[in-house]
């Protein structure tokens, strides 16, 4: 059996890992366990990617459509209705309707993606009848299956995910009553508070939270109320919102279970990486959200791209010169990657986040033990 | 007025205002802005990205170029009044949408079993 790299998960960034595999001349092996490529592009038919990767604005079904071609016209191996029940030890256990596989890669790049934070993650209290949904859930059902959630909306989160369904419900013809915001800033991108809220006359409400749902077979309203400087509810600012449906918008998580042994980095929850984005298991590669969560596509599928072509050059016997070294967050940074670097690898991009929102930041890498500082740069505008 | 840029991720807020019969624009981050500044004090525009309905399912749909904001509801309530057949993703399904000069194109389909008949 000829030495291959499997890829898991057929979304934006496993279709650009599979192809920069492909290319260094490697069999490539794509799976997916949805009918189709795509992954979630497939459910975001609103606009606004590809601007930096293709120079164009595209819908998500547009860009996914742009790498299933490339894919279509490579010769990677794709597998559909194909789920990973587990990877250990480079053996990757995966069912289909052909029955029962165990394949064995000489190298994997994991891109399985993220899924959301739901209703039991954030503890959200009351009880649980129908129209509680994640956002993604909701955006699934009225762009794929032509459903409603529910008619009178809110939406607890104003990540882009909530503010995009605040938009989409209204134009489907559903009530949104209000986002709510946990925090004193939104998560979301301007843009999308513009374009969402804003010009749907859709409120906006900060440093509020919901207490409490209410319902027996159907939601029949929610408690929301002000949040303090701790987070936590002000009792005498508690109001009661009439509404039929919840959605939550409340943060992704990388979606690593079926890996076993895996290193997670706890700020990312995604896989520790090198700058090859190489994790702790010899010859498997993580990129995408399943690594850390993207704002754009476009950065998942270089990232993507990079990870292919790293698990590509594994195959065929490449080393990492050099020595390694870590790369720790300092003050004001949340997340950064990759947590290791090679000094034989030249030039390190740094993908970090925040731990707040700022305009004009100064950012500086600094070696630890000297304090010479390595590089720095002033960036615009910060977003945590 | 001050308005948040929509055209890329970064959201330039933007300041408009129109002196001596120009209108000038300030707060942008590259000369896409001054344009879309320019268009919102004047005439604002919205690209709609929706779904329309068709003998296979659910489509997605975009227009060709953005429209008129006062005109989205008058399109959208346009589409929702047709099943439209046989069509693939790329097709142009209207033409001249509501007098707006735009296209209406399929971008992609539902992956559903809840199919009309």
């Amino acid at each position: 059996m000829e030495n291959f790299v499997l890829v898991i998960g057929g979304g934006p960034a496993g279709m650009a890992a599979a192809l920069a595999s492909a290319s260094q001349g490697v069999k490539t092996v794509l799976i997916e366990r949805d009918n189709r490529l795509g992954g979630i592009l497939n459910q975001c038919i609103h606009n606004g990617f590809g601007l930096s990767y293709f120079h164009e604005e595209l819908t998500g079904p547009e860009y996914a459509q742009r790498f299933e071609q490339k894919i279509l016209a490579s010769n990677v191996e794709v597998m559909l209705n194909t789920f990973v029940l587990s990877v250990e030890n480079n053996n990757v256990c995966v069912v289909s309707p052909n029955g029962n596989q165990t394949l064995k890669p000489s190298a994997i790049v994991l891109a399985m993606g993220a899924r959301e934070k739901t209703a039991g993650n954030i503890q959200l209290l009351g009880t649980r009848p129908v129209g509680i949904f994640t956002a993604g859930q909701a955006q699934k059902m009225v762009n794929h299956f032509g459903v409603l959630p529910g008619k009178k909306v809110v939406i607890l989160g104003s990540g882009d995910i909530g503010l995009i369904m605040a938009r989409r419900l209204t134009l489907e013809g559903a009530t949104v009553l209000g986002v709510y915001e946990i925090m004193p800033t939104s998560g979301g991108l301007a843009r999308n508070i513009s374009s969402c809220l804003t010009d749907f006359s859709i409120p906006l409400h900060l440093s509020t939270t919901i207490k409490k749902v209410e319902g027996e077979t159907r939601v029949t309203g929610v408690w929301v109320a002000k949040v303090d400087n701790a987070l936590k509810p002000i009792a005498d600012t508690l109001e009661f919102i009439e509404c039929d449906c919840v959605l939550l918008s409340v943060g992704l998580v990388p979606e690593n279970d079926v890996v076993k042994g895996l290193n997670l980095n706890p700020t990312t929850q995604g896989a520790v990486v090198d700058e090859r984005r190489h994790t702790n298991l010899n010859g498997v590669f993580s990129c995408g959200n399943v690594l850390q969560i993207h704002d754009l596509v476009d950065n998942a599928c270089i990232e993507a791209e990079l990870a292919g072509t790293q698990a590509a050059q594994h195959v065929l016997g490449a080393k990492p010169s050099g020595t390694p070294f870590k790369i720790e967050v300092g003050n004001g940074i949340r997340q950064v990657v990759p947590a290791v670097g090679f000094s034989g690898l030249g030039n390190i991009e740094l993908m970090f986040r925040t731990s707040t929102q700022a305009k004009k930041t100064f950012v500086q890498v600094q070696n630890k033990l000297t304090q010479e500082v390595i590089a720095q740069k002033v960036l615009a505008k910060v977003f945590a | 007025m001050k308005t948040t840029c929509i055209l890329c991720p970064v959201g330039c807020l933007l300041n408009v205002e129109k002196i001596n019969n120009t209108v000038v624009v300030t707060g942008n981050e590259c000369p896409r802005g001054i344009a879309f500044g320019t268009s919102e004090l004047i005439e604002p525009v919205r690209m709609l990205t929706t779904l329309v309905k068709t003998n296979h399912g659910i489509a997605s749909v975009k227009l060709s170029k953005p429209i008129s904001k006062e005109k989205i509801w008058e399109v959208k309530k346009a589409l929702n009044q047709n099943i439209y057949t046989n069509v693939k993703v790329g097709d142009v399904i209207v033409n001249n949408i509501c007098l707006t000069n735009a296209n209406v194109v399929i971008t992609g389909f539902g992956n559903s079993c809840a199919k009309n008949e």
